[in-house]
């Protein structure tokens, strides 16, 4: 009676291409362990100038403030001015990272070093040495509290300086104009808007350029322009863009008189 | 230097036992992390996997890092819960997943704890969404029964505790004993800072050594009534 009712059913098995014991079929099948799950874990190391630069690329918009922090550890600084240091820098802008966080990347990557401060590295040297034997006969007692969080200093490593010393922002100006030949009326237009009192705001630099000839093809937005000129210091935000003293200067200059 | 008493021992180990569940059960975090750093932390245990475990944690928080609470919240990420799905991505902190084939949740094991937790009259948490065979709530268990104890002598009530030490060695070698040391192990694998490896350096050392003390402790108690205000030899 059964047999005859299960043969006019539908004999679909889904597990049959799984190929499990028809007798010992469960849902989830045995899961193996991988083979080199105990094979010894090979650490490949990625140079610092590659990690450094990955870095950049990581935090898009913040190059800038990446090379002025490095820069700012040259000589060594207390990891407390560092942060504020950062948050000076980033002033009334948008940085969607913490300070503490722009470097601790910069730490990982190879840009800085940690160095503990004196008291600090000094203990922890003599408790490094003491406990270097491993626990052999370690005399009983207690390792003192730690009490604070410990102080220490950032300082820029050669490899991280190297990126600093390569950036040559007046190349960057004039290998920007020259490149940018076609839109040199459009960024003079920008430029004078973002110097006139009170700056410019995103809305005003639309007007100037959604209507530009030279914008109508290839098509190009405000943002190229903005981005343009911010990424050679020529505006800067501060509640509206406003041209900075390079960017009064450039207005000033030879690309934009010889462009009339 | 004064022998520690059974009433010390036990004591300590409640305060163990309440650390260990805490670190493992949540990242660290500002709170926990102020505390650690007031901590006095042991020496010389006559353990070596308990003193390896406290020196690498004093080490971390010794050691300057940007910001702490963030890596170890990562770290504790990438050790507990880990990126992949093959069952071998990080050291899940269940014992199912160490005693089961198919490395699962909810499995026999969980159905064991929970008999146990119920047995002794402990439920868990409405708030506590995960099963109750993670490592911070066996740990938590142990705390609770090493309290029980604990309250047991200070009443002078031998026969209480001594059944809730039995019920203790009984869970350690049924669990934590079984099946901790393959997470440990796991833990140093997956971890990336000292921090949590010095956990699963402690924990481990601490277990071995609590599990010798209940031996101890209880074989003892067999042949003659314990004096709480006794100096005690075992020392943890």
């Amino acid at each position: 009676m059964e047999e005859n009712m299960m043969a006019g059913l539908d004999q679909f098995d889904p597990t049959a291409a799984l190929g499990f014991d028809e007798e010992y079929v469960e849902y989830v099948p045995p899961i193996e362990k991988p083979e080199d799950y105990d094979a010894p874990q090979v650490k490949e190391e990625i140079p610092a100038p590659e990690r450094i630069e990955a870095t950049f690329k990581g935090m898009p918009g913040n190059e800038k403030l990446l090379i002025h922090v490095i820069d700012y550890c040259r000589d060594g600084k207390d990891s407390v001015d560092v942060h504020e240091e950062i948050e000076r820098f980033v002033g009334s802008g948008v940085c969607t990272y913490a300070p503490e966080v722009i470097c601790a990347n910069l730490v990982a990557a190879g840009a800085l070093e940690m160095v503990a401060d004196q008291d600090v590295a000094d203990a922890a040297d003599v408790e490094s040495a003491e406990l270097a034997p491993a626990a052999e006969e370690a005399p009983e007692g207690e390792l003192e509290p730690i009490g604070a969080p410990p102080a220490f200093s950032y300082v820029a490593t050669a490899d991280g300086l190297a990126v600093v010393d390569a950036q040559n922002p007046e190349d960057d100006r004039i290998r920007f104009l020259e490149e940018g030949q076609r839109y040199l009326p459009v960024y003079k237009v920008v430029l004078e808007a973002c110097a006139s009192e009170g700056g410019a705001t995103k809305k005003d630099i639309d007007a100037l350029v959604d209507h530009h000839p030279l914008c109508a093809e290839p098509r190009r937005y405000s943002g190229f322009f903005v981005k343009g000129l911010e990424g050679i210091d020529a505006i800067a935000f501060d509640t509206t863009w406003k041209t900075t003293e390079i960017g009064r200067e450039l207005l000033a200059g030879a690309a934009f008189s010889d462009n009339e | 230097m004064t022998e520690p008493t059974l009433e010390d021992v036990l004591a300590s180990r409640v305060a163990t036992y309440r650390l260990l569940s805490r670190l493992f059960r949540v990242e660290v975090d500002q709170e926990c992390y102020d505390e650690l750093l007031s901590m006095h932390f042991p020496t010389g245990t006559g353990n070596d996997k308990v003193d390896a475990g406290y020196r690498g944690i004093h080490h971390y928080l010794a050691t300057p890092h940007p910001s702490p609470l963030t890596e170890l919240a990562v770290d504790y990420t990438r050790t507990f819960i880990g990126g992949g799905n093959n069952g071998y991505s990080a050291a899940y902190p269940f014992e199912s997943v160490y005693t089961s084939p198919k490395r699962l949740l909810m499995q026999g094991a969980r159905d064991e704890v929970l008999v146990a937790y119920r047995a002794a009259g402990i439920d868990k948490q409405a708030s506590w969404k995960d099963g109750e065979d993670h490592i911070a709530l066996e740990l938590e268990f142990m705390q609770v029964l090493a309290g029980r104890a604990l309250n047991a002598v200070h009443e002078n009530d031998e026969d209480a505790a001594a059944h809730h030490l039995a019920e203790q060695k009984a869970f350690l070698e049924d669990h934590l004993g079984g099946w901790f040391p393959m997470m440990a192990k796991d833990m140093h694998k997956f971890s990336k800072t000292e921090f949590y490896r010095g956990l699963a350096d402690l924990t481990s050392g601490f277990l071995q050594v609590d599990q010798d003390f209940l031996d101890d402790i209880l074989i003892d108690d067999e042949a003659a009534p314990v004096d709480a205000a006794q100096p005690l030899e075992v020392t943890l």
